[in-house]
C-alpha cells in the first residue's frame, strides 16, 4: 500500500479506533475513567504516523522535481477527479512538520480533562486533513482537505478554548471560508480552461494543469486571469495571514487551547503559503510577476506591522500570534521574489516558524497551566524557580528572532538575500525594509523574556513554580533540538526541496520550461 | 587544527552547560568550582596552545606572500550560486587576533575562577565564557562573511547572556537587552552589506572559492582588481559594514550600550567589553580594507566618527565616579582611536592599538575587579582611596596599566597611540587639512585620557581612605549590584589583596602592557616595525586621495598579488614621503602631551579627588534620554495606540464586524415582511405573478 | 389528448409503467384495513406495512424501461422520472421510519397518518411520471391535499392548524395559477400533452402566442410556489414552523422533489426549443425569469435565515435558499445536477428534521435554538449528527452538501450561456449561510448546559433513519461517482435537446 496514503489516513484510523473504543469503554465505568487510555492511543497513533512519514523521507528521490511516491485512483470519473496523492520537495517537508508537531501537541494537551475522547478524535481528524492538503495533487481533493481542516479546529477552539472562544471560533471559520469558497469558483474556472485547452480532457490533476500552463498549452483569458489569481490569493492570504487579513489570527490563537495554537501556527498557516507556491505562481505566472511588487509591499508591511504590534502586547499568546504575522510576512516576501535563494528560504522559514512558534506556544502553555494567566505582567523572574524551562524558552526565543546557528536565521537570511537579488522591481527596497523586522523581533522577544523570566520574583505565587516535568520535557526538548539541528545543518533539508522549488520558480519566470515540466 | 582552536572552547561550554547542574548536585559547590573551572580553563588552554602553534610553527615560517592557511570544515549553506562554508582562514590579521584572544582569554578565565568563587551560577558563567571564546574565534577565523556574521551575532549573544548574568537584577536585564538590540541595529547594516557584496561580486568569501565548478576569486580581490565596480556601490558596502562596526564596537551613535554593559561581572567586562569583542568592528574594517580604500568617502566617515567618539567618550570619562564606568568610557574612546586609525588608512596602526589596548585595558579592568572584589563589591570611587597600601600588587600592576594607556613613553600604549597620531597627521587617505584637524582632536583626547586615568588612580589608590566612613547602608545597594554573587568573601574585615589566582594574571598582563609595544617600534625610532611588516600583506593600502580623484588609481596591493617588493615600496612610501625628522618630532610631541596630562591630573586630583565635573558630563550628555524621547517612546506609542488599538481593532475588525452587522440588520428588516397574515402573502404572490406575467408580455411585444 | 381516437390499441397500456403508483396507493388502502382490524397495542405494524409497500414500489421503479410513454402518453418513463421516483420513495421511507416514533410518542392515530403519507407519495410519483398536464395537475393535487392534512395532523395544536390552513389557502391560490396557465397553454397549442406542446412550440405554428406566453408565465408562478421560490415563498416559514417536525421534514423534501421533476419535464420538454421565433424567445424568457428568481430566492432565503431564533423557521428559510441553488441547476439545463441536488438535499434535510424532532420533544415544545444550549455532549450522537447535517446544508466538505453544490456550480459555470454571475452570487450566498448554520452548533457545543435536559429516547426506526441519512450524507459527499455516472448516462438525452437548441441560438 502507498506510503503517502498510509501517512495520511493513519490518524483517521486512530480516530475511528477511539470512536469504537469509547463505544466499548463507556459501558460501566463513569466519564473520564478512560481518559488516559484515549491519550495514550492518540499519542501512539500520532507517533506511529511520524515514523511512517520518516519512511517517506527515506524513499524520497532528490533528483525529481514533480510529485513522487504517488498513488492515483479514479475518484469521480465523470469529472476527471482522481484520488491522486504524492509528495514533492516542497510538500514532503510540510508533511513531516505536521507529523512531527502532532505527538508534541498531544503531549501538550495531556492536561485537557474536558471530553478527552472527543478532543483527541478532533486532533486526529485534523492531522489527516492537514497531511491531505499537502499531499493532494488533485485540485478537488486538495479543496476537500483544505476545508476539512476547518471543522476540527473550529470545535477545538470553540469547545476547549478560552473565554471569548465563541467569537474566535466563528471568526476563524467565516474568515477562512470566505476565502476558500471564492477559491472554489476560481478552481472550477481553471478546470474548464484547462479542459478546453486539452480538447475536453477534464482533469483536476494539479501537475498536468501546471505543465499545460507552463508549456502554453492551457491559456487563461487575460480578462479573467487577474480575478482568478485574486480568488486563489485571497484564500491563501487569509490563511497565511497576510496584512490586512490577519485579525482573525490573534483571536484564534489567544482562545485556542495550547495544542490548538501549536497546530494553528505550526501547520495551518503554512497551508496558505504552500497554496501560494503551489497554485498562484505556477497557474498564473505573468499575473504573479505583475503583482509581485504589491504583494511584497504587503508582506513587508506585515513584517514591520506585526512586529510593532507584537511589541506592545500585554498578552504572551497575542504577542506570539502577532510575531507569526511578522514571520509569515517573510515567507510571502520570499515566495514573490522569484529567486531560488528567497523561495528556498521561504520554504525553510515555513518549517523553522513551525518549530519555533510551536515551541513558543508550548512554553506559554506550560506556565499557563501553572498560573492560568497569559499576561506578561503576572510573571517576572521565573528563571529562579524554573531554570530549565527558562533556558529552553530562551533558546526558542533566540531561534525565533533569527540567531545564527538556530533555525530562524537560515530562512530569514536566505529570504532577505534572495529578495535583495530579486528581479522584481523595488525588491531591494523591500528587502532592506524587511530586514528591519530582524531588529524588531529582537526587541519584542527579548523584552518579553526580560519581563517574564528575568529579574526579581515579584509575585509570591511565582516563587515556588515547579520546573518542567518529564512530560513537558518530552514535548519541549525535541523542538529545541530540532531548532538547533535546523540551524547547523540546513542542507539536510534544502537539498531535497531544491529541485521542486526551482521548478516553481522557472514556472513563473518561464526560464527553460523544461525543468518545471519533466516528470 | 584551526577547527580545534575554534571548537575546543565549545566542548568545554557544552560539558559545563549540560552537566554543571549535575556536578553541583553530586559534588557540592567547592568541588564543582574546581572541576568546572578546570574544564573551562583547560578547553581555552588547548585552543590557546594550538593557536600559538599555528601562529609560530605554521604562519610565521611561511614566506610573506603565502601566509594564508585555509581549512575547510563543511558546507553550511549552499543555494544556487550562493555558498557559505564552515571554513577557516588563518592569515596575519586573524593570526594576531587569535593570539591575544586566546592568550588574554586564558588569563581572564584563570582570573575568573578566583573572582567568581562562591557564585551559585559558577558553571553557567563558565559555560557562557567558553561559548564566547568559541564565537569570538569563529568570528576572526571565518573565511566568509556569513560565518563571520555567525561569530559576530554569537559574541553578541554571549555578551547578552553575561551582561544579564545576575538574572535577579533588573538593571542587568535591561542592560543586556539594550546591548543586544543596539548590536542588532548594527547587524542590520552588516546584513545589507553582505547582500550587496553578494549581488555585486557573486561571492561572500575572503578566499577564492570553487562554486559550482568554477573558481570565484574572493570579493576582496575583486574589489581591489576590478575598476568596473562603481565607487558608489563600494562606498555603500563600506558604510554599511561600518554601521555594523559602530554597533559592535560602541561608536557614535550606537555606543550607549557599552557603559551599561558593565552590569556584567568584571572579568566579562575585561574580556568581552574591553579586550576582544568590542574590537571586532575594527577587525571587520581591517578585513574589508580593500573595499574601504576604494571608497574615500567611507574612509572619511570612519575617521571622523572615530575621532568624534574618542573625544566625546573621553570627556564623559572624566566625570564618572563608578570605577568600571570610567574604564567603559575609556574603552569607547580608545575604540574611537582605532577607527580613526582605520579611517586615515593606517589599518595596521589600528590593529596594533587593538592589541596593546587588549593588554592594558584587560589589565585595568581586572585590576578594578580585584579592587571591587577586595572592597566587597564597592564600585564607587568616592568611597575608595588610599588602597595603595592595602592592595600593593593590584596597585603596582594597575600603575603600569595607567601609564600604558596614558601613552607614557616607551610603554605599549605609547607606541600604538603615537603611531596613530603620526599617521593621522601624515594621512594620504584624506585631504591633509582633514588629517591635521583630526590630529588635533586625537591629541586633545590623548591628554584627556591621561587626565581621567590619573583621576581614577588618585581616587582609588592614593590619598585618604574614604571607605571606612558610611560603608554600611549604601553597601547593601552596591552589593546587590552583583546579585547573589560574592556571598562568602570580602566580608571579613576591610579591603584586602586578592588571591593568587587573580593576581597572577594581573602581573602577566602588566608585563605585556609594559613590553607589548616593542613588536611595533616604528622605523623612525630605530625599530624595524615587524608588526607592520607582518600585517602588511593582509591589509590593503590606500592610494593618495589625489590619485583616487582622477579615476586612474593603481590597484592596491593584495595578499595574493603582492610580495616584498610592494611592501618595500610601501615602506618607502611613507619614509620617502615625509621625512623621518617630522615623525620623530611628533613622537616627542605626543610623549609631551601624555606627560602633561599625567602631571596635571596628578597635581589636581591628588589635592581634590572628589572634584565634581560639570553636570552635563556626569549625565553622559543625556544621550540615552534623547534616544528614549525621540525613538523608543514614539515607536512604542505609535504601535500601541496607533497600529494595534486603531488599525487592528477599530479599522480592520471594525470593517469586518460591520459587514456582519449589516447583514444582521438587513435580515432583521426583511423579517418584518413575514407578517403571518395569509392575505399579505397572497398579495405578495399576486405581485410576483404580475411581474412575471408582465415580463413575458414584454417578450411577446418584442417578438411581434 | 384528443378524444376521437380513444381506443385501446393506440393507448398503449402498460401497467408496469405505473407499478410504483399502484403499489403505493394499494398499500395505502391496505393500511386502512390493517388499522381497522388490529388492536391498539400492535400499532407498530402500520409502519412495517408501509415500509414493505414502499420497498416494493422502489423495486418496481428499477424495473421501469428507459424512455417510453404509455396510457396515451399520460405516463412517461424517462430518466427524470426514474431518478425522482427513487428520491421520492427514499424520502417516504425515511419519513415513515421517523414518523413511527412520532406517532407513538404523541399518541396520534398511526393508521391514518401512514395512509396519508402513502397516498401523498403516490401523488408525488404521478407528478414525476406525468407526460401530460392533466396528470401533472392530478398528481400535484393529490400530493398537496395529503400534505395539507398532515400539516394539521396534531389536531389539538393551534400552530399546526394555522399552518395547515395557511398552506391550504395559499396552496389553492397558487394551484389556481397553475391551472389557468395550463388552460391557456391548451388554448394556445390545442393539446395538454407535454411532448405535443413541445412539438407545437418548436414548430412555431401557434395561433395565439399571447395565450402561450401568459400561460407559461402563470405555470411558472404555480410551480414557483410549490418549490417555495421567492417571491412565492412566504408561506413556507409559517407552515414549516407550525407543522409537526416530521411532517415539515417530509413536505420540505418529497413534494419539492416531485414538483421539480414535473417542472423540469414540462418546461424543458414543453417550452424549450424552437430554432428561432416564438419557441426560442419563450425559452429565453423563462430561462431568464428562472435565473432571476433563483438569484432572489437564495439571497432572500439566506439573508432572512440569519435572524431566525427558531430552528424550524431557520431550516424553512434554508430550504428556500436551497430551492434557489437547485434552480441554478435547472437553468443550466443539466438535469443530473438538479436531480443529484434534490437527492442530497432531501437526505440531509430529513436527517436534520429527524434529529430536531427528537430534541424538540413531543408537541414540538423545544424548537427555539436557545433551548439546545450546551446539550452537545449530553446527547453526542444526536447533536453531532445534527451538526453534520447542518454543515452539509452549508456545503462544507466532505459532506454531500458540498458535492451537490459543486456540481451545480460547475455545471452553471460551463453552461452554454453566461450564468457565471449566478455562480458567484450563489457562492456569496453560501458564505452568508455559513453564519446561521454554525449558530446551532455554537449553541449546542460552546454554550453552558441549560438545566433540565434529559437525553431523548431514540427508537429503532429513528435510529435506522438517522444512520441511513448520516451515511448518505457522507457517501454522496465522498464517493458520488457511481450515482453521477448513472445520471450522466441517463440525463444525456434529456439535456441534448436543450443544449443543441441553445447552441443554435
Amino acid at each position: 500500500m502507498n506510503l503517502i496514503t498510509i501517512t495520511t489516513f493513519l490518524p483517521l484510523a486512530g480516530a475511528v479506533l477511539l470512536l469504537l473504543s469509547s463505544a466499548l469503554a463507556s459501558r460501566g465505568a463513569g466519564r473520564g475513567s478512560h481518559d488516559n487510555l484515549y491519550r495514550w492511543i492518540t499519542l501512539i497513533v500520532t507517533t506511529a504516523t511520524f515514523f511512517v512519514s520518516l519512511g517517506v523521507i527515506k524513499e524520497f528521490d532528490l533528483t525529481v522535481a514533480g510529485p513522487q511516491l504517488t498513488q492515483k485512483v479514479p475518484w469521480i470519473s465523470s469529472l476527471g477527479a482522481n484520488y491522486f496523492v504524492g509528495v514533492d520537495g516542497i510538500s514532503v517537508w510540510l508533511v513531516l512538520l505536521t507529523t512531527f508537531l502532532m505527538p508534541i501537541s498531544i503531549l501538550a494537551s495531556w492536561g485537557v480533562t474536558k471530553r478527552v475522547r472527543e478532543y483527541m478524535i478532533f486532533m486526529l481528524t485534523l492531522e489527516t486533513g492537514m497531511i491531505g492538503v499537502f499531499v493532494s495533487w488533485d485540485l478537488l481533493l486538495f479543496y476537500l482537505f483544505f476545508e476539512i481542516t476547518l471543522i476540527p479546529m473550529y470545535f477545538l477552539i470553540g469547545v476547549w478554548g478560552g473565554e471569548r472562544r465563541v467569537y474566535a471560533a466563528i471568526k476563524f471559520f467565516i474568515y477562512t471560508v470566505v476565502g476558500s469558497l471564492l477559491m472554489l469558483v476560481a478552481l472550477i474556472a481553471v478546470y474548464f480552461y484547462n479542459a478546453k485547452a486539452t480538447g475536453g480532457v477534464y482533469s483536476f490533476d494539479i501537475y498536468d494543469i501546471t505543465r499545460n500552463i507552463a508549456t502554453g498549452k492551457t491559456v487563461i483569458p487575460e480578462n479573467v486571469k487577474l480575478w482568478l489569481w485574486l480568488a486563489f490569493a485571497l484564500a491563501f492570504f487569509i490563511k497565511v495571514p497576510l496584512f490586512p487579513f490577519h485579525t482573525w489570527l490573534p483571536d484564534a490563537h489567544v482562545e485556542a487551547p495550547t495544542a490548538g495554537s501549536i497546530i494553528l501556527a505550526g501547520v495551518l498557516l503554512k497551508m496558505g503559503t504552500y497554496g501560494l507556491m503551489r497554485f498562484n505562481l505556477p497557474f498564473f505566472p505573468d499575473i504573479s510577476q505583475k503583482v509581485a511588487p504589491y504583494v511584497m509591499a504587503l508582506a513587508v508591511v506585515g513584517i514591520i506591522y506585526g512586529a510593532l504590534v507584537a511589541m506592545v502586547q500585554p498578552d504572551m499568546k497575542k504577542l506570539v500570534a502577532y510575531s507569526s504575522v511578522s514571520h509569515l510576512g517573510f515567507v510571502v516576501l520570499g515566495i514573490f521574489s522569484f529567486t531560488d535563494l528567497a523561495m528556498q528560504g521561504a520554504l525553510y522559514q515555513m518549517l523553522a516558524h513551525g518549530v519555533s512558534t510551536g515551541a513558543l506556544f508550548l512554553c506559554v502553555g506550560i506556565v499557563y497551566d501553572r498560573r492560568h494567566t497569559r499576561m506578561i505582567a503576572d510573571y517576572g523572574g521565573i528563571a529562579t524557580p524554573m531554570p530549565q524551562y527558562s533556558t529552553m524558552f530562551l533558546i526558542i526565543a533566540l531561534s525565533s528572532l533569527g540567531l545564527p546557528l538556530l533555525n530562524g536565521f537560515i530562512g530569514e537570511f536566505l529570504i532577505l538575500l534572495g529578495a535583495f537579488a530579486s528581479p522584481v522591481p523595488h525588491a531591494k527596497l523591500f528587502a532592506v525594509l524587511g530586514a528591519t523586522g530582524v531588529i524588531l523581533s529582537a526587541v519584542y522577544l527579548l523584552w518579553m523574556l526580560q519581563r517574564v523570566i528575568f529579574g526579581e520574583v515579584k509575585k509570591r505565587e511565582n516563587a515556588e513554580l515547579e520546573d518542567l516535568d518529564a512530560r513537558e520535557k518530552w514535548a519541549l526538548v525535541p523542538l529545541v533540538a530540532m531548532a538547533i539541528v535546523m540551524g547547523i545543518a540546513p542542507m539536510l533539508f534544502l537539498r531535497a526541496s531544491e529541485k521542486s522549488v526551482n521548478g516553481v520558480r522557472e514556472a513563473v519566470l518561464g526560464k527553460p520550461a523544461g525543468v518545471a515540466v519533466e516528470r | 587544527m584551526l577547527k580545534w582552536i575554534v571548537f575546543a572552547p565549545l566542548i568545554g561550554a557544552v560539558i559545563n552547560g549540560l552537566f554543571g547542574r549535575r556536578f553541583l548536585a553530586l559534588f557540592g559547590q567547592r568541588a564543582t568550582e574546581k572541576l568546572v573551572g578546570f574544564i573551562a580553563c583547560a578547553s581555552v588552554g588547548v585552543s590557546a596552545t594550538l593557536a600559538f602553534m599555528a601562529f609560530f610553527n605554521r604562519l610565521l615560517p611561511a614566506p610573506e606572500d603565502q601566509r594564508r592557511i585555509t581549512e575547510p570544515f563543511f558546507t553550511w549553506l549552499k543555494v544556487g550560486s550562493f555558498q557559505a562554508d564552515f571554513a577557516y582562514l588563518l592569515d596575519p590579521l586573524s593570526g594576531i587576533y587569535i593570539l591575544f584572544i586566546t592568550g588574554v582569554g586564558l588569563l581572564i578565565h584563570i582570573y575568573a575562577t578566583g573572582y567568581m568563587h562562591g557564585d551559585p551560577g559558577y558553571y553557567r558563567f563558565f559555560c557562557y565564557l567558553n561559548l564566547f571564546m568559541f564565537m569570538m574565534l569563529t568570528l576572526v577565523l571565518a573565511d566568509n562573511l556569513l560565518l563571520l556574521f555567525v561569530g559576530w551575532e554569537g559574541v553578541g549573544l554571549c555578551s547578552y547572556l553575561l551582561i544579564g548574568y545576575y538574572i535577579k537584577w533588573d538593571v542587568a536585564g535591561s542592560a543586556a537587552k539594550k546591548a543586544f538590540v543596539m548590536n542588532r541595529i548594527g547587524d542590520f547594516g552588516f546584513m545589507i552589506a553582505t547582500f550587496l557584496v553578494f549581488t555585486t561580486f557573486g561571492t561572500i568569501s575572503f578566499v577564492t572559492k570553487n562554486i559550482n565548478g568554477q573558481d570565484v576569486p574572493s570579493f576582496l580581490a575583486q574589489a581591489a582588481s576590478t575598476p568596473a565596480v562603481a565607487v558608489g556601490t563600494l562606498t555603500a558596502i563600506a558604510l554599511l559594514f561600518f554601521v555594523g562596526a559602530t554597533g559592535k564596537s560602541a561608536q557614535i551613535p550606537l555606543f550607549t550600550w557599552l557603559p551599561d554593559a558593565m552590569a556584567g561581572p568584571t572579568p566579562v567586562s575585561a574580556l568581552i567589553h574591553a579586550a576582544t569583542m568590542v574590537t571586532a568592528g575594527v577587525y571587520l574594517v581591517a578585513r574589508c580594507s580593500p573595499v574601504f580604500v576604494k571608497a574615500p568617502t567611507a574612509m572619511a566617515v570612519v575617521a571622523v566618527i572615530g575621532a568624534a567618539t574618542a573625544i566625546f567618550a573621553a570627556t564623559i570619562g572624566i566625570a564618572q565616579n563608578d570605577i568600571k564606568k570610567v574604564l567603559a568610557y575609556s574603552t569607547v574612546s580608545q575604540l574611537g582611536y582605532m577607527f580613526l586609525a582605520c579611517g586615515v588608512g593606517a589599518f595596521v596602526a589600528g590593529i596594533f592599538h587593538v592589541m596593546t589596548h587588549a593588554f592594558f585595558k584587560a589589565l585595568l579592568f581586572l585590576g578594578s575587579g580585584s579592587v571591587i572584589h577586595g572592597m566587597s563589591n564597592e564600585q564607587d570611587m568616592r568611597r575608595m582611596g588610599g588602597l595603595r597600601k592595602l592592595m600593593p600588587i593590584t596597585y603596582s600592576t594597575m600603575f603600569a596599566g595607567w601609564l600604558a594607556i596614558s601613552g607614557f613613553p616607551l610603554l605599549s600604549g605609547f607606541f600604538s597611540k603615537d603611531e596613530i597620531l603620526w599617521r593621522t597627521w601624515s594621512t594620504e587617505a584624506l585631504p591633509h587639512s582633514w588629517g591635521k584637524a583630526l590630529w588635533v582632536v586625537a591629541a586633545v583626547t590623548a591628554v584627556i585620557t591621561a587626565i581621567y586615568m590619573t583621576r581614577l588612580m588618585a581616587m582609588t589608590f592614593w590619598g585618604r581612605q574614604r571607605f571606612t566612613e558610611a560603608r554600611d547602608g549604601h553597601h547593601a545597594g552596591a552589593g546587590h549590584a552583583s546579585g547573589g554573587h560574592g556571598g562568602d568573601h570580602g566580608h571579613h574585615g576591610g579591603p584586602h589583596e586578592s588571591g593568587w589566582l587573580m593576581v597572577t594574571p594581573l602581573i602577566i598582563l602588566a608585563m605585556l602592557s609594559i613590553a607589548g609595544g616593542y613588536v611595533g617600534v616604528p622605523v623612525a625610532l630605530g625599530g624595524s616595525n615587524q608588526f607592520e611588516r607582518f600585517l602588511e600583506p593582509a591589509i590593503a593600502k590606500v592610494e593618495p586621495v589625489t590619485a583616487t580623484h582622477n579615476g586612474a588609481a593603481p590597484a592596491p596591493v593584495m595578499a595574493q598579488a603582492e610580495s616584498h617588493g610592494a611592501v618595500a615600496s610601501a615602506q618607502s612610501a611613507h619614509e620617502g614621503g615625509h621625512d623621518v625628522e617630522t615623525e620623530r618630532l611628533f613622537t616627542i610631541i605626543s610623549s609631551v602631551l601624555a606627560v602633561m596630562g599625567l602631571a596635571f591630573g596628578f597635581v589636581f586630583f591628588r589635592r581634590n579627588p572628589l572634584w565634581r565635573a560639570p553636570k552635563l558630563l556626569e549625565d553622559k550628555y543625556r544621550v540615552d534620554e534623547f534616544y528614549d524621547a525621540t525613538v523608543v517612546g514614539p515607536v512604542e506609542g505609535l504601535s500601541r495606540d496607533g497600529l494595534w488599538k486603531v488599525v487592528d481593532v477599530k479599522i480592520i475588525d471594525g470593517f469586518v464586524n460591520g459587514v456582519a452587522r449589516l447583514f444582521a440588520a438587513l435580515a432583521g428588516a426583511l423579517r418584518y415582511t413575514q407578517t403571518g397574515f395569509a392575505r399579505n402573502y397572497a398579495a405578495v404572490i399576486m405581485l410576483g405573478a404580475i411581474i412575471v406575467i408582465g415580463y413575458f408580455i414584454l417578450v411577446l411585444r418584442h417578438w411581434h | 389528448m384528443q378524444l376521437e381516437n380513444l381506443n385501446l390499441e393506440t393507448l398503449n397500456l402498460n401497467y408496469w409503467a405505473i407499478a410504483p403508483e399502484i403499489i403505493t396507493s394499494l398499500t395505502g388502502v391496505l393500511l386502512m384495513l390493517v388499522d381497522a382490524l388490529q388492536k391498539k397495542a400492535e400499532r407498530k405494524l402500520n409502519a412495517v406495512v408501509a415500509l414493505v409497500g414502499l420497498v416494493l414500489a422502489l423495486l418496481s421503479v428499477f424495473r421501469l424501461d428507459a424512455g417510453g410513454s404509455y396510457f396515451g402518453d399520460m405516463v412517461v418513463t424517462d430518466p427524470i422520472r426514474v431518478f425522482f421516483s427513487v428520491i421520492i420513495l427514499i424520502v417516504a421511507m425515511i419519513a415513515t421510519l421517523l414518523a413511527s416514533q412520532f406517532v407513538r410518542d404523541e399518541g396520534l392515530p398511526p393508521g391514518e397518518f401512514f395512509t396519508l403519507l402513502l397516498f401523498g407519495t403516490a401523488g408525488m410519483l404521478m407528478l414525476a411520471s406525468a407526460g401530460d398536464l392533466v396528470m401533472v395537475f392530478l398528481g400535484l393535487e393529490i400530493a398537496s391535499i395529503t400534505t395539507y392534512v398532515m400539516a394539521g395532523y396534531r389536531r389539538y395544536d393551534a400552530r399546526a392548524n394555522e399552518s395547515s390552513l395557511k398552506y391550504f389557502l395559499l396552496g389553492s391560490f397558487a394551484t389556481a395559477f397553475l391551472l389557468y396557465g395550463m388552460a391557456l397553454v391548451y388554448g394556445a397549442t390545442g393539446t395538454t400533452n407535454i411532448a405535443k406542446i413541445g412539438a407545437a412550440v418548436n414548430g412555431g405554428q401557434i395561433e395565439y402566442p399571447a395565450l402561450l406566453l401568459v400561460g407559461v408565465a402563470m405555470m411558472l408562478v404555480g410551480f414557483g410556489f410549490k418549490i417555495a421560490s421567492a417571491p412565492f415563498h412566504m408561506w413556507t416559514p409559517d407552515v414549516y414552523e407550525g407543522a409537526p417536525t416530521i411532517v415539515t421534514g417530509f413536505m420540505s423534501t418529497g413534494p419539492k422533489a416531485a414538483v421539480f421533476a414535473a417542472f423540469l419535464r414540462v418546461f424543458a420538454a414543453g417550452f424549450a426549443g424552437g430554432s428561432a421565433g416564438l419557441g426560442s424567445d419563450l425559452h429565453t424568457a423563462w430561462l431568464t425569469a428562472l435565473a432571476v428568481i433563483a438569484a432572489v430566492t437564495m439571497t432572500v432565503g439566506n439573508v432572512i435565515a440569519i435572524s431566525q431564533k427558531n430552528i424550524k423557521r431557520m431550516l424553512a428559510y434554508s430550504s428556500i435558499a436551497h430551492a434557489g441553488y437547485a434552480l441554478v441547476g435547472f437553468v443550466t439545463g443539466e438535469y443530473a445536477s438538479v436531480a443529484f441536488y434534490m437527492l442530497v438535499y432531501c437526505v440531509m434535510s430529513l436527517g436534520a428534521f429527524g434529529v430536531i424532532q427528537l430534541l424538540a420533544r413531543a408537541g414540538d415544545r423545544k424548537t427555539e435554538i436557545a433551548d439546545y444550549a450546551g446539550v452537545g455532549f449530553e446527547a453526542p450522537g444526536l447533536t453531532f449528527s445534527l451538526s453534520i447535517f447542518l454543515l452539509s446544508l452549508a456545503g462544507i466538505p466532505p459532506t454531500a452538501g458540498f458535492m451537490s453544490k459543486f456540481f451545480v456550480f460547475k455545471t452553471a459555470w460551463d453552461a452554454p450561456y453566461n450564468l457565471r454571475w449566478l455562480v458567484v452570487l450563489a457562492v456569496v450566498n453560501s458564505i452568508i449561510s455559513i453564519y446561521y448554520y454554525l449558530y446551532p452548533i455554537v449553541v449546542m457545543f460552546f454554550r453552558p448546559l441549560a438545566p433540565g435536559f434529559v437525553r431523548p429516547k431514540v427508537s429503532l426506526g429513528t435510529a435506522i433513519a438517522l444512520i441511513v441519512t448520516l451515511f448518505g450524507t457522507f457517501y454522496l459527499g465522498i464517493l458520488p461517482n457511481r450515482l453521477i455516472n448513472k445520471m450522466g448516462s441517463g440525463s444525456g438525452a434529456a439535456q441534448a435537446t436543450q443544449t443543441q437548441v441553445l447552441n443554435r441560438r
